[in-house]
């Protein structure tokens, strides 16, 4: 579900250009101010939430108010261990994402430019990635404990397919009509590597980092919240078992935030090489 | 004078795989090519024009028979040749610049150097401002341009195109046919051209090469005697004419064979 819910993204993405044709005339005003209009929303949504409990119509047991998120948030920064379980998460997640992308990539160039060590590896690489990797989580915990350690392998593990699967693919599936140039030219093979494989695989590489992202994040997440003694997924368990929705509230905006972010990071590298996609007709 | 390039005899069939027969796409071919002629190959489609083409740049191995460039035996790809594919295949993640040394980085030669190179081939084909556009943001007859200057940077003895401009529109394509003529005057190279449009085989050739329905054969070959340099109304005239005539009716005759509705008679 999540990799079919990210597919769609790229495309969305790539539809962001303005088209003249299909919005123009049609409320043309909302796509002029966009950002206006967005922002207004927002705004107007904290609002109506902030007035609907002070109005006493949300049961503050499970609905906390954006005033007391706000508080809750200062407090858990500034008295509290929230950053400190900031940091432990992102220790986690940028470690063993940093490293899934260097697994993967490198594995990938190899797994797609030799067909032995394809064959070799490519059942192991497909039985994992077809696996959801949180049901790995007892395992790691078992091997490396129920601290940062398991976190890191878990995130890693959750990044290193979807990233490895997409280099594979991006280097073996070489456009014919460029190979045909490559070879006119009298290319050898490692210039057909560097000069054609390579480039062409990466917009493949970055797709398989933005899948990776969001299933590593899921799984460093979750795994916090099952089985750990720290992290941002932590602080949820604990705030909810403890029924304070406010904190709740403020977990779930903080791990909401940094998914946007990261999200806007990798549109943005991915809007910088979309020219290099090979177009086919 | 010693042929720039000379086929013997080629015969090239593809290896049948467990649900394909062998296929033979030409057989026999013979011809030379005089140094810094412009020959046209045109044939019924499926003749197998496209497979000469890739046998004399050597991205084919002949079965049978042997292509001879200089009087050499070649059967592999080289610098003396190079080759415009129909679809302009640039690298989309390189400049129209870079695209154009592309040849001449893969042969080593220092980057400052090829990119002179190259921006001097840019200027030749008309294209001096655009070194620094991608593909994308190039028209059709642009790219076909800078895939033109591309196979030009290597300075090969002989240039190989297959349907150059088969994708073009009509009036960009007249467009390009001048501008290759212009080109191939300058340069002085050996051009070998496939086209299915007699009329542009007509107006860039020698001499055109007429193959018959697949397996291809060389079924004649025609000298054009229209003096150069040529302009685009001579494809008006009456000897223009008669030369399609001509070379419409040896085509027709092979549609005719293989059972076609071209109705030559």
């Amino acid at each position: 579900m999540q990799a079919e819910k990210t597919a769609a993204i790229p495309q969305a993405a790539r539809d962001t250009k303005p088209k003249p044709d299909d919005r123009a005339g049609r409320e043309s005003w909302a796509v002029r101010y966009k950002v206006w209009i967005s922002t207004a929303a927002v705004i107007l949504f904290i609002l109506v939430w902030e007035g609907c409990y002070q109005l006493g119509w949300l049961n503050p047991a499970f609905y906390s108010s954006p005033q007391k998120i706000l508080a809750a948030g200062y407090d858990a920064f500034v008295y509290g261990d929230l950053l400190n379980d900031l940091f432990i998460t992102a220790q986690e997640f940028v470690g063993g994402f940093l490293i899934a992308v260097v697994v993967g990539v490198a594995f990938g160039i190899l797994m797609g430019w030799y067909p032995l060590l394809n064959a070799i590896f490519e059942p192991f690489v497909n039985a994992l990635f077809a696996t959801p990797r949180i049901v790995l989580l007892p395992l790691v915990t078992l091997i490396f404990g129920i601290g940062i350690e398991s976190k890191f392998v878990l995130v890693f593990l959750g990044a290193v397919f979807p990233i490895l699967i997409n280099t594979m693919v991006g280097i073996s599936k070489v456009d014919q009509n460029l190979l045909r140039v490559a070879k006119a030219f009298n290319a050898t093979d490692m210039q057909l590597f560097r000069t054609l494989a390579v480039p062409a695989s990466i917009p493949f590489i970055i797709t398989g980092i933005r899948l990776g992202m969001s299933t590593s994040l899921v799984t460093c997440i979750a795994s916090e919240m099952m089985i750990s003694s720290g992290g941002i997924g932590n602080f949820v368990m604990t705030a909810s078992s403890q029924f304070r929705s406010d904190q709740l509230f403020l977990g779930i905006i903080i791990v909401a935030l940094f998914g946007v972010a990261m999200t806007s990071v990798i549109k943005r590298i991915e809007a910088r090489f979309e020219t290099w996609r090979v177009h086919q007709k | 004078m010693l042929p720039k390039l000379e086929l013997q005899d080629v015969t090239v069939t593809y290896p049948g795989s467990k649900n394909k027969p062998p296929y033979t796409a030409v057989t026999h071919i013979n011809f030379k090519v005089l140094p810094g002629e412009f020959i046209c190959v045109v044939g019924p489609s499926g003749c197998g024009k496209t497979t000469i083409l890739n046998a004399i740049a050597g991205l084919v191995a002949s079965t049978q028979g042997k292509v001879l460039i200089d009087g050499q035996i070649s059967d592999r790809p080289g610098r003396n040749r190079s080759v415009v594919f129909q679809q302009a295949s640039l690298f989309p993640w390189r400049t129209a610049l870079q695209n154009v040394a592309y040849g001449l980085e893969l042969n080593r030669v220092k980057k400052a150097d090829a990119l002179t190179k190259a921006q001097e081939l840019l200027d030749l084909v008309g294209l001096s401002k655009f070194g620094h556009h991608y593909p994308s943001q190039l028209s059709g007859g642009m790219q076909q341009r800078v895939n033109l200057a591309r196979a030009l940077a290597t300075d090969p003895d002989i240039l190989l195109l297959d349907e150059p401009f088969g994708a073009l529109d009509a009036q960009t394509r007249e467009f390009m046919q001048i501008e290759l003529l212009r080109i191939w005057q300058e340069t002085r190279k050996t051009a070998l051209l496939i086209t299915h449009d007699i009329g542009e085989a007509v107006f860039l050739a020698d001499r055109v090469i007429v193959l018959s329905a697949a397996p291809g054969q060389v079924k004649e070959i025609v000298p054009i005697e229209i003096p150069r340099p040529r302009e685009l109304k001579v494809k008006h005239s009456a000897e223009f004419h008669e030369y399609e005539r001509r070379i419409w009716e040896l085509i027709a005759s092979e549609y005719d064979k293989i059972g076609g509705a071209f109705g030559a008679s």
